[in-house]
């Protein structure tokens, strides 16, 4: 991809994650492979509506250094780690979304797919280990739970990992892995207070739910 | 800043604030301290009707209302905090879903996900006697902190700015999300409280004001 090209991508998706609420402020980093060495990264501490293209640094996956005056995201390491695992993967993206960093608050992966989140997610979304952000431990983590054909981990007490061949596809992983853990709460919900049915209960319902019972 | 771009600032937030479910109309309240004087949104008008011409004005040191219809019944509150947090320059009444289930559970929120370690505090906790003990109950819970839950009525977040009090306001409601329906999944797992309160510290030191300083 070209630089150009590549800055005008990472730049678009970040207004398009605000527009979904999937990242908000500067949370979050979002990435674009540019070749076999190096990918455009958004930079450090920056709101996405500030922005400008040019602004997107260009990192290098071998030893994160990067080109310009610009400081890149604190978490290049994490998706340098995962162009470097993953060859055919060409966007990143690393968001703080609601219901993903719910379930990644209790450290657990999401079982039960069902077939639409799968084609999507893959096989699984694994929850990688808790480290503190922009460690190496947490890099290694995030490209463990990734591995084979997934397109999504958990970060254990901080968010997701969303990744794709294409940077719309990342954008959708993101979205479906929204709707897969909202799903997933509201199973777990069902399960553990044995409620028989086959419609899940609102977030609304579960929390009145919650203030009536134990806990 | 002078009186009319807080005024300006507080009346546009207020409205964002309302579409995105954080103020209730009739019952939402933020404020602002600009040098001497509190400017705070008033009782009797709600928030999706408020002009610029609506706004109360109090002196900060005598509790004199000076212009504007009737301050909202908690100016006394936003008074005292403003008294105690001399960094604090805005106030955000919370009163999203699930702040105010939280308010209502009446338990302190600990440190699920990073960035409620980093904006809110090791944690959040419960006022319980507000109002009936007045606003001193209030600060002694909000210490070292840029939140607190108050007893069913949902939180009150603190910052430097409008932005910031914002971004504490969703950082509380994601916080007190994971904190409630990750109870569904079989509980979160906590932040150790040395490294909830390291990511604290390195937050305010390395990333308040980077999206000043890294263009
Ligand atoms: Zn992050």
């Amino acid at each position: 991809m070209e630089l150009d090209e590549a800055r005008e991508a990472v730049y678009r998706a970040g207004l398009d994650l605000v527009k979904e609420g999937l990242v908000a402020r500067t949370w979050g980093n979002i990435s674009v492979r540019l070749d076999d060495y190096r990918f455009v990264i958004t930079p450090s501490g920056r709101t996405y509506e500030t922005l400008k293209p040019g602004e997107m640094v260009v990192v290098k996956m071998g030893d994160l250094s990067h080109e310009g005056t610009i400081k890149p995201s604190s978490e290049k390491g994490m998706h340098a780690a995962v162009y470097l695992g993953r060859p055919e993967i060409t966007a990143v993206v690393h968001t703080h979304q609601l219901f993903a960093s719910t379930v990644a608050a209790a450290r657990k992966g999401i079982k039960g797919l069902s077939k639409a989140h799968a084609r999507v997610l893959g096989s699984g979304v694994a929850c990688a280990a808790y480290a503190l952000p922009g460690s190496k431990k947490l890099k290694r983590a995030a490209a463990t739970a990734l591995e084979g054909d997934r397109r999504a981990a958990l970060l254990a007490n901080h968010g997701a990992l969303c990744i794709g061949e294409t940077m719309a596809e990342a954008f959708d992983v993101a979205k479906t892995l929204e709707a897969a853990c909202e799903c997933f709460i509201a199973q777990s919900f069902m399960e553990k207070y044995e409620i028989k049915g086959t419609d899940l209960p609102s977030t609304e319902q579960m929390h009145r739910f919650y203030l009536e019972k134990e806990i | 800043m002078d009186i009319q771009t807080a005024g300006q600032e507080l009346i546009a937030l207020s409205k964002r604030l309302l579409a995105q479910g954080i103020a209730h109309d009739w019952d939402g309240c933020l404020s602002a301290r600009v040098q001497n004087l509190l400017v705070i949104t008033p009782e009797d008008i709600p928030l999706s009707r408020l002009t610029p011409e609506d706004l109360s004005l109090v002196e900060l040191n005598t509790a004199t209302h000076t212009r504007g219809p009737r301050p909202d019944r908690r100016f006394a509150l936003h008074l005292a905090v403003y008294g105690k947090r001399k960094k604090f320059n805005a106030l955000i009444h919370a009163q999203s879903l699930s702040v105010v289930t939280a308010s209502k559970k009446g338990l302190t929120v600990p440190p699920l996900l990073d960035d409620m370690a980093q904006l809110v505090g090791v944690s959040a906790k419960v006022a319980r006697h507000w109002p009936h003990r007045g606003p001193g109950p209030v600060i002694s819970a909000m210490n070292g902190r840029n939140a607190v839950l108050l007893r069913n009525k949902g939180g009150l977040c603190g910052a430097g700015t409008f932005e910031d009090a914002h971004a504490v306001a969703q950082v509380l409601e994601k916080g007190c999300k994971a904190f409630i329906e990750s109870t569904f999944l079989g509980g979160g797992v906590r932040i150790n409280r040395v490294e909830a309160a390291l990511m604290r510290l390195v937050y305010r030191l390395a990333y308040s004001g980077q999206h000043l300083k890294n263009r």
